[in-house]
C-alpha cells in the first residue's frame, strides 16, 4: 500500500456520474499495452514502443510511407511513394462526434489522432481517388440533445460516414444517424447504442471481449475449477461480466464462479476482493477501471492468490502501475487488442502509426492509449472508402462493413462486421483479445496463444 | 506464477471482519458529516459542497507536497504560486491548515453570508453552484496525476480472518477524537456555547453581546478545514478524484441526517454504520443469492434513511434566525386562458416555419419547462423542497418503453405518467412527517435510491441491449420527432411539445386558482395555521407530490419521445439538482419562471438563439459561479426581479405613494 495517484484528465471514470464509468470498463479496455516487442512487449507509453520486427524505418525524413520500403501493412503493401490528394477536388466529407473538453470526460486526442490520420491520408495516400478527406467535427457536451444536434449538423454537411470519439449520452444522436442510414465508425464506445446499432461498426471487444478472454484463459489454460469475479454494479457492465464471463466459464467447465460486485463510484474494493478470495479460487477476475484500478491492484498485492489475476487493459496504464509499485503488479494478466510480437503478424502498422504521429500529429499528442483507437478507426474507414472510390455512398459503406469477413484492421485483429461476433452487441466487429502478463517494468509477455477467438467462445453460450 | 506471499488465509467468513473492512470508508463519511453538522449549527446551511471543498484542499495539499506550489481556487487569479522547495509533511500541514481555514472563511463571506436571510433553497442552489465550480476548477488546476503519499501507517493486519490495514483504525480513532473535541468545544467552551446560543435564538444572542456572524465565520472556517484535513488523511484509503470525492457528501448527508444534524456522536455512528454496512452487504450478496448484486450497497442505506425519517419524523433543528426566510410571493397567473390560446398557436405555427436549430431549441425548452412546472407546483407553491424531479421523469420514460413493448399502445404514456405519480407519492411520504431541508435531503436520498435500485435494474432500463423509446403516434398519425428522409426535428413533434407544454401550464394556472391551490399556498405559508383553518395538511402535501410527479412524468414521456434512445445517466441526481437550481433562479413560484427555466435549459431556446454550445471545463466553472451569483443577487429569481422592476416602473408612473398602493397583481403567500 504505497503512494498512489489519481487519473489525469482523460476518460474520467465512472465516478464521474457513473456514466463514464462504463467508459473505461466497457469501451476502453484496451488502453493498456499495445504494440511491438519481441519475446516481451513494451508498455505503450509515449515513445516507448519497441521497433516492430523487421520494420525499422530507414529514415526519419521525407514521407512516412517512403520510410518503409517493401513493407506490408494492413492494406497490403505500403505505398512506395507518397501521393497527395488534389486540394481542388471535391472533398469526401466524414463527420466526427465526440466530447473534446469538459469535466466529465475529455479525450481530445481522439479528434487529434483522427485529424492526424486525415492529414496523413491526404498528404501521402492520395486521399480517396485524389479527392481529399474532409473532417466535419462536432463537439458534444454532456447532454443527449447535444448529440442530436451534432448528428443533425454532420448530416446537414452531407457526410458519408461519421467517426466516433467518446460520446457519453450519444444514443439519441446515433438513432438519427441510423434513420439517415449513415454509418458510425469506431471511437470509444461508451453507450449501449454504439454497440447495438446496426449502423455502428466498432473495432474493439469492449468488456464482453475482455471477460470472455479471461474466462477462456482461466478455464482452458489455467484449468481453474473455482474463479472469483469482482466487477462494478453498473447495469451493462455487470450484465456483460455475468453473461460473457461467469456464464462462459461455467460453460467451459469451471465448477464454481463467485461473483461479487461493488458500487461504480466506489474506490474501496478491498472488501469485494477479500470476499471473492474467501472461497480460495484458482483465479481472480477484477473488472475495475479508472480510479479503482490502483486500489484493486493494492488490495490484490496484499491478499495474495495462488493463481492468476486478470484485469482489464485500462488498468495496465503506467500511471496505475507506478502508483502501486511495479513489484506489486507483476504477474497480473491484462487483456489487450494487439499482438506484442509484431514479427508474428508481419505488419508495419505499429511503426507507421508512430511515425505518422511524430510527423503529422500536434505537439503533445500521446500516441499511446485512446489515440490508437481513433487512428485505427480512421484508417479502416479510409481503406473501405479507398475500395469504393470517391463517390461512395453511406449505403455502400455500410454494406462494405457488413459484408466484411476477416478484413484487415489497422494495427489490430481483422474484423468481421456480420453482427454475430458478440451476442446482443452486433456492432462489435473484432472482439478478439490477447492476454499479456506484466513481467517487469514496462514489460509484458503474451500468455495467450496468439489471439483468443472470442466470437467462437461466445457462440457456445 | 511469482506473486506475493500470503498474508492471510481468506477462509474465515466473519461478519465482524467485513464490518471492520468498512471502518475506513465509514470514518471518511463520518468526518464529512461532522463538518456538515458544524456548518448547519452555525449558519443553517446544508452545504452540498462540503465534499468538494475537502477534495480541493486535499488535491492542493498533495500537489504542494510534490511541487511546493500553493494552488489557488479562484478563476482569474494565477493558478498557483511557488512557496517552498520539497516541503515536509509538517510544513505542508502548517501551510494547509491555515489554507483550509481561509478557504472556509472566504466561502462563508463571499457565498453564504450574503444568503443568510435567503430561503433555504437559495442556499442549496448556491451550494450546488459551489460544488460545480470547485469540481470544474479542480479539473483545470490539477490536470495531471496527483501523487498521494501515505501519511498514516497502513500495515496490513489479520483481524478476524480479514486483512485490515492499520490506517483504518487510526483514521477512525482520529474521527472519534475529532467528534469528542467538537462535542467538548460545543458543550464547554465559550465559542461552542455561543454558537449553540446563536443557533437557538439569534436575536437573544445579539442582545447578550454575541456576534452570530462572527461565530458562523469561525465555524465555517473550522468545518472546511476539518473537511480538508480528513480528506487528506483518508485519501490513502479512498483515493482522490474531483467528482467521486465531492460526491462523498451524499453518504455524509445521510450520516448527518441519522444524527439529526445535532449530535456529533450520532453522526460518527451514522457514518460508521453506512461505511461498515456497505462492506457487510458485499459479504452478504455473495453468500445469499437472494441479495441483489446491483445497487444495494449504495441504495439500501438511503432507503434506511427514508424509513428512519418516516418513522421518526423529527425535523432538523430549526434555527432561531432573526428573520424567517421564506419563498418569494407566488403571483396568481392573470389571463392564463387567453394567453395560452394566443401564445401556443403562435409558437406552434412558428414551429412550421423556423429553422431546425431554433425548432430543436424550442422543443428542448418546452419539455424542460414541463419538468420545471413540476418543481414550481411542489416547491414554489407548497414549499416542499424536492430534489428528485428528473428521477420521476426517468421512471416515466423507462415505464413508457416497457408499457409500449407490452402492447398498450396509446395507453402507454398515460400509464407511464401514473407510474411516476405513484413513485412520487411514495417519495412524498416523508413529507407528512418532515419539512424544509429535512425533506430536501429525504428527496435527494430518494432520487439516489431510485437511481441505484430501479435504474440499475436491467429489466427496467435495458442493460446491455439498451432502451429505445417507441415512436410517438396517435390514431395512426406519425407525430414522432424523426423519420427517414425528413428534416430533424420534425415540426409536428414540436407542435405536440408546445401544445402539451401549454396545456400543462394552463392546467397548473387553473390549479393555483382552485381550492386546492389555495390550500397549497396555505400549507406553504404556515402548516399549523392551515391545519387550523381546516386544511388536511398531509393530504395536501401528498397531492402536491402526486401532481408534481405526474407533471415530471409528462415531461419524462416527452423526453423519451424526443431522445428516442434512453440512458440512465441522463436522469441522475445532479441532473435533478440542475433542474431545481435553474427553476429556482428563473423564478420558482411562478409559471413564467418555469417557462424561463425551460428557455435557459442546456441546448434550449437561449442556447439556440445565441449559438452557444460551449461545454468546456471553464464554461462549467463559470456556470457554477453564475448559480452562486444569481442566488445572491436575485433570490426571488429572474422573473421575480423583472416583475419587481415592472411594478416599480408602474409605481413611479402613478402618483400614488407606493406604501399605500395595492399590489397590481394579486399575490398569495410570502
Amino acid at each position: 500500500m504505497s503512494a498512489s495517484s489519481r487519473m489525469g484528465k482523460r476518460a474520467r471514470g465512472i465516478g464521474a456520474l457513473p456514466l463514464v464509468a462504463a467508459l473505461v470498463v466497457a469501451g476502453c479496455s484496451e488502453t493498456g499495452p499495445v504494440g511491438g516487442g519481441d519475446e516481451a512487449g513494451a508498455a505503450p507509453d509515449a515513445g516507448n514502443q519497441m521497433a516492430a520486427g523487421g520494420y525499422v524505418p530507414v529514415s526519419d525524413e521525407g514521407p512516412v510511407v517512403e520510410r518503409f520500403p517493401d513493407a506490408n501493412w494492413f492494406n497490403g503493401e505500403v505505398p512506395s511513394t507518397a501521393e497527395a490528394a488534389d486540394p481542388d477536388a471535391e472533398p469526401v466529407k466524414v463527420g466526427f462526434i465526440g466530447i473534446n473538453d469538459g469535466p466529465i470526460a475529455a479525450l481530445p486526442e481522439l479528434l487529434q489522432a483522427t485529424e492526424t490520420a486525415f492529414d496523413f491520408i491526404n498528404t501521402e495516400l492520395g486521399g480517396i481517388d485524389g479527392h481529399p478527406l474532409e473532417l466535419v467535427p462536432c463537439p458534444v457536451s454532456l447532454s443527449p440533445e447535444s448529440s442530436q444536434r451534432c448528428a443533425r449538423e454532420v448530416l446537414d454537411a452531407n457526410v458519408v460516414a461519421v467517426l466516433g470519439g467518446i460520446n457519453v449520452l450519444g444514443g439519441p444522436g446515433i438513432t438519427l444517424l441510423e434513420e439517415a442510414g449513415v454509418p458510425y465508425v469506431g471511437g470509444v464506445p461508451v453507450g449501449v447504442d454504439e454497440v447495438t446499432s446496426p449502423i455502428s461498426f466498432q473495432f474493439s471487444g469492449g468488456t464482453s471481449g475482455a471477460f470472455a478472454a479471461f474466462a477462456a484463459d482461466a478455464a482452458q489454460r489455467v484449468k481453474a475449477e473455482k474463479v472469483g469475479m469482482v466487477y462494478v454494479d453498473y447495469g451493462p457492465v455487470a450484465d456483460g461480466a455475468h453473461e460473457y464471463g461467469a456464464e462462459l466459464m461455467k460453460q467451459l467447465g469451471v465448477d464454481d464462479v463467485i461473483e461479487v460486485t461493488f458500487p461504480l463510484a466506489s474506490t474501496d474494493v478491498v472488501a469485494p476482493i477479500q470476499k471473492a478470495l474467501d472461497a480460495e479460487p484458482d483465479a481472480l477476475v477484477v473488472g475495475a477501471a479508472d480510479t479503482s484500478c490502483a486500489p484493486a491492484l493494492d488490495a490484490i498485492a496484499d491478499l495474495e492468490l495462488d493463481g492468476p489475476v486478470y484485469m482489464v487493459g485500462a488498468c495496465a496504464d503506467k500511471k496505475w502501475l507506478d502508483q502501486v509499485g511495479i513489484d506489486n503488479a507483476i504477474g497480473t494478466i491484462f487483456n489487450i487488442e494487439g499482438r506484442l510480437n509484431q514479427r508474428v503478424v508481419d505488419s508495419a502498422d505499429s511503426e507507421i502509426y508512430n511515425e505518422v504521429v511524430g510527423e503529422y500529429g500536434p505537439d503533445g499528442l500521446n500516441p499511446a492509449g485512446a489515440a490508437t483507437v481513433s487512428f485505427r478507426s480512421a484508417m479502416n474507414l479510409w481503406a473501405v472508402l479507398d475500395q469504393l472510390g470517391a463517390g461512395a455512398t453511406p449505403e455502400q459503406i455500410i454494406e462494405s462493413f457488413r459484408s466484411s469477413v476477416d478484413e484487415p484492421s489497422f494495427d489490430g485483429h481483422a474484423y468481421t462486421c456480420d453482427g454475430k461476433q458478440v451476442p446482443d452487441m452486433p456492432a462489435l466487429c473484432s472482439p478478439q483479445q490477447v492476454l499479456a502478463e506484466l513481467v517487469g517494468p514496462d514489460e509484458f509477455a503474451e500468455v495467450s496463444d496468439g489471439w483468443i477467438d472470442v466470437p467462437g467462445l461466445l457462440n457456445q453460450l | 506464477m511469482d506473486r506475493r506471499s500470503r498474508i492471510t488465509e481468506p477462509t474465515v467468513s466473519s461478519h465482524l471482519g467485513y464490518l471492520l473492512l468498512g471502518l475506513g470508508a465509514g470514518s471518511a463519511i463520518a468526518a464529512l458529516g461532522l463538518g456538515l453538522v458544524m456548518v448547519y449549527r452555525a449558519s443553517g446551511v446544508i452545504n452540498l459542497a462540503q465534499g468538494a471543498l475537502g477534495m480541493f484542499i486535499a488535491l492542493a495539499f498533495f500537489t504542494f507536497r510534490e511541487s511546493g506550489r500553493v494552488t489557488l481556487p479562484l478563476l482569474g487569479l494565477p493558478s498557483s504560486f511557488h512557496l517552498i522547495d520539497r516541503p515536509t509533511l509538517a510544513t505542508a500541514l502548517a501551510v494547509f491548515i491555515p489554507y483550509g481555514l481561509v478557504l472556509g472563511a472566504l466561502v462563508y463571506l463571499l457565498v453564504f453570508r450574503p444568503l443568510r436571510r435567503s430561503p433555504p433553497l437559495a442556499q442549496v442552489v448556491a451550494s450546488v453552484g459551489l460544488f460545480l465550480y470547485l469540481w470544474a476548477v479542480a479539473e483545470l488546476r490539477f490536470p495531471g496525476e496527483v501523487l498521494i503519499r501515505t501519511i498514516v501507517d497502513d500495515t496490513g493486519r489479520n483481524v478476524l480472518g480479514r486483512l485490515v490495514t492499520s490506517d483504518q483504525f487510526y483514521i477512525a480513532g482520529m474521527v472519534l477524537v475529532g467528534a469528542g473535541v467538537l462535542w467538548w468545544v460545543g458543550a464547554h467552551s465559550r465559542f461552542g456555547l455561543a454558537t449553540t446560543a446563536a443557533a437557538e435564538n439569534e436575536r437573544g444572542a445579539i442582545l447578550a453581546g454575541l456576534r452570530p456572524e462572527l461565530l458562523a465565520l469561525g465555524n465555517w472556517s473550522l468545518a472546511v478545514c476539518l473537511a480538508g484535513t480528513f480528506t487528506i488523511l483518508a485519501a490513502q484509503l479512498t483515493r482522490l478524484d474531483p467528482l467521486t470525492t465531492s460526491l462523498a457528501v451524499v453518504p455524509a448527508l445521510a450520516a448527518a441526517l441519522l444524527g439529526g444534524f445535532r449530535s456529533y456522536g450520532a453522526v460518527v455512528i451514522g457514518g460508521l454504520v453506512l461505511g461498515m454496512g456497505a462492506s457487510e452487504l458485499t459479504n452478504l450478496q455473495a453468500d445469499y443469492t437472494w441479495v441483489p448484486k446491483v445497487g444495494w450497497q449504495q441504495g439500501l442505506p438511503l432507503l434506511v434513511i427514508l424509513g428512519v425519517m418516516l418513522l421518526r419524523g423529527r425535523p432538523l433543528p430549526e434555527r432561531g434566525a432573526l428573520a424567517a426566510a421564506k419563498f418569494p410571493a407566488a403571483p396568481k397567473p392573470r389571463h392564463a386562458v387567453a394567453s395560452t390560446f394566443v401564445v401556443v398557436p403562435v409558437i406552434a405555427a412558428a414551429m412550421l416555419v423556423i429553422g431546425p436549430d431554433l425548432r430543436s431549441g424550442l422543443i428542448t425548452s418546452a419539455v424542460a419547462a414541463v419538468i420545471s412546472l413540476s418543481v414550481v407546483v411542489l416547491t414554489g407553491w407548497v414549499g416542499q423542497i424536492s430534489l428528485a424531479p428528473l428521477a420521476f421523469a426517468g421512471v416515466a420514460g423507462f415505464s413508457l418503453v416497457r408499457l409500449a413493448e407490452a402492447g398498450l399502445g396509446v395507453l402507454a404514456p398515460v400509464l407511464a405518467v401514473l407510474v411516476a405519480t405513484a413513485v412520487g407519492v411514495l417519495v412524498g411520504l416523508p413529507a407528512v412527517r418532515v419539512r424544509g431541508m429535512s425533506l430536501a435531503i429525504a428527496t435527494l436520498a430518494a432520487a439516489i435510491a431510485i437511481e441505484e435500485l430501479l435504474f440499475k435494474w436491467s429489466w427496467f432500463t435495458g442493460g446491455v441491449e439498451g432502451v429505445r423509446a417507441p415512436k410517438l403516434s396517435l390514431f395512426g398519425a406519425d407525430l414522432s420527432i424523426s423519420a427517414p428522409g425528413a428534416e430533424f426535428p420534425r415540426p409536428v413533434f414540436g407542435v405536440v411539445c408546445v401544445v402539451v407544454c401549454g396545456a400543462v401550464a394552463l392546467g397548473v394556472a387553473q390549479l393555483l386558482r382552485s381550492r386546492l391551490g389555495v390550500a397549497f399556498l396555505a400549507v406553504r405559508g404556515n402548516e399549523r395555521a392551515a391545519a387550523g383553518a381546516g386544511v388536511d395538511v398531509a393530504r395536501v402535501k401528498l397531492l402536491a407530490f402526486a401532481i408534481s410527479a405526474a407533471l415530471a412524468g409528462v415531461g419524462g414521456v416527452l423526453l423519451a419521445y424526443q431522445r428516442q434512445s434512453l440512458s440512465v445517466q441522463s436522469y441522475q441526481v445532479f441532473a435533478s439538482l440542475s433542474v431545481v437550481a435553474l427553476t429556482y433562479l428563473a423564478g420558482i413560484t411562478s409559471i413564467s419562471g418555469a417557462l424561463v427555466a425551460g428557455a435557459l435549459a442546456p441546448e434550449g431556446l437561449i442556447a439556440a438563439l445565441s449559438g452557444s454550445t460551449s461545454s468546456s471545463t471553464t464554461q462549467f466553472a463559470i456556470n457554477g459561479l453564475a448559480l452562486i451569483v444569481v442566488a445572491i443577487v436575485a433570490p426571488e429569481g429572474v422573473t421575480g426581479v423583472v416583475r419587481r422592476r415592472v411594478r416599480g416602473l408602474a409605481d413611479r408612473r402613478s402618483a400614488v405613494p407606493t406604501q399605500i398602493r395595492q399590489s397590481p397583481s394579486p399575490q398569495v403567500g410570502s
